[in-house]
């Protein structure tokens, strides 16, 4: 079924959407949850959170892309997942290691705990990927919104692992001087 | 501002942007799933009977191609390590092999030197202790092979008509290559040399290095780093190292720029 018809179907108020989304998005959804999460029976508690959300807020949304709109929820809800089960210790899924990763784009030692502006954040980043070549910008993407895991994201690019490792550290170490020059506090 | 923030704001990327990367995603994933099916799906008889029947027919066909390429191989050495075999088919091999050089002469529209006929002792070949060009060097860090940058190199080999020939390439200073050298992220306090395509290390290795502080400053003093056989110890942080290793048959420097950063555990 079209995405068109299936959003059509949230609007209608017909449950038959979320059989529809189930069939068509279940699986992609359960790959980004599982990817955060590591856990089979986790990842199907998220996708089955994101339907609920999906249902709730289509209306007054009309997404225009219904996979990103759907993985957008299954991610958020996904690291909440993973936030309220590993408050203590860190799993080693992708989630965590692209945490760890990412700290090479803040300063090093403590960092401040002040709150960024998450829409101002999220517009610069959006900006900093916009300017990036093709190839950099599908592996950080890739790597960091779908937290595939290394081998995946330098097979979907078709390069080799250690290449991908080169390109994301380049990547990020630019997006570091990005947020500097963009008065961001590191 | 946080890890988890950031990857907060991560997850706000602009939709179109997601969508060109989910495209790829999802065209990877259905080939996977397609090749999956090909191979799991054991409920249609008919189709397995199909795919046993093609894999025979592969396994004749590619079995077959293999023997004829061994045998031809077998009897050609044996001809040339003067086995028994008979002077008639010495000649009819010369006859076939003087063919296929004779065409490969007509094509080059150049004629033979006497050295290039077939005489087998003449023929170069490329040995570990005369390679034609020098030996890559990889880096072995956390189970993962990364090959190296080569820089600067002399080098000479002996090529067929046993005449030494060398070429001498020039390159940038390492600290000037900040977007081109490999990078190495690693908690290893080592890492392993694997030079590739000889199995002879360099009679003299010289390490040294820069902070990556100093890029593109090309007049910043280097420290030197001892090697272990075929390890080098790596510095704290970020640095820029260059090998230099010195064979008989020339001198090569490498280069690549390591992250060191100690498991806190």
């Amino acid at each position: 079924m079209q995405d068109t018809s299936i959003v059509e179907l949230y609007w209608l108020r017909d449950e038959a959407a979320i059989r529809e989304t189930q069939n068509k998005y279940g699986r992609y959804l359960t790959k980004i949850a599982y990817n955060i999460l590591s856990d089979l029976e986790d990842s199907m508690e998220s996708v089955n959170d994101t339907y609920l959300h999906a249902w709730n807020s289509i209306p007054p949304h009309r997404p225009d892309i219904l996979s990103t709109y759907l993985a957008k929820i299954t991610r958020r809800v996904s690291i909440d997942i993973y936030r309220r089960n590993h408050r203590q210790k860190r799993q080693a899924s992708q989630y965590a290691l692209s945490l760890s990763e990412l700290t090479d784009c803040l300063s090093e030692g403590n960092t401040t705990e002040t709150t960024a502006d998450l829409q101002l954040l999220s517009k610069t980043i959006n900006a900093f990927l916009r300017d990036l070549p093709d190839e950099p910008r599908t592996l950080f993407i890739a790597r960091y919104f779908f937290l595939d895991s290394l081998k995946e994201a330098a097979a979907l690019c078709h390069m080799s692992e250690s290449k991908a490792k080169s390109m994301l550290h380049r990547t990020r170490q630019s997006l570091k001087l990005h947020l500097k020059q963009e008065g961001f506090d590191l | 501002m946080t890890q988890e923030q950031l990857q907060e704001a991560l997850g706000m990327i602009d939709d179109d942007l997601i969508e060109s990367v989910d495209n790829l995603r999802q065209q990877r994933d259905s080939l996977a799933t397609a090749s999956s099916f090909r191979h799991t799906d054991t409920s249609n008889h008919a189709a397995n009977l199909l795919h046993i029947r093609s894999l025979q027919k592969n396994i004749l066909k590619w079995g077959g191609l293999a023997a004829c390429i061994c045998l031809l191989i077998g009897v050609r050495f044996f001809w040339l390590t003067g086995g028994s075999t008979t002077a008639d088919s010495k000649r009819d091999f010369d006859n076939l092999f003087s063919k296929q050089e004779n065409a490969e002469a007509i094509q080059e529209e150049k004629p033979k030197t006497p050295q290039e006929n077939t005489s087998p002792e003449t023929l170069f070949h490329e040995t570990s202790t005369n390679l034609s060009s020098p030996p890559e060097l990889y880096l072995m860090a956390q189970n993962e092979q990364i090959p190296s940058h080569i820089g600067s190199y002399r080098w000479h080999w002996i090529n067929s008509d046993d005449v030494t020939q060398s070429i001498e390439a020039d390159s940038c200073h390492p600290l000037l290559l900040q977007d081109s050298l490999p990078v190495i992220l690693t908690s290893d306090p080592y890492l392993t040399l694997q030079f590739r395509s000889t199995t002879i290390m360099p009679y003299e290795l010289h390490v040294q290095c820069w902070s990556d502080r100093h890029w593109n400053d090309i007049t910043a003093e280097a420290q030197t780093i001892t090697p272990v056989n075929d390890t080098i110890p790596l510095q704290e942080g970020g640095y820029i190292y260059e090998i230099t290793a010195k064979w008989n048959q020339g001198t090569v420097r490498y280069s690549f720029y390591a992250v060191y950063t100690p498991d806190p555990s």
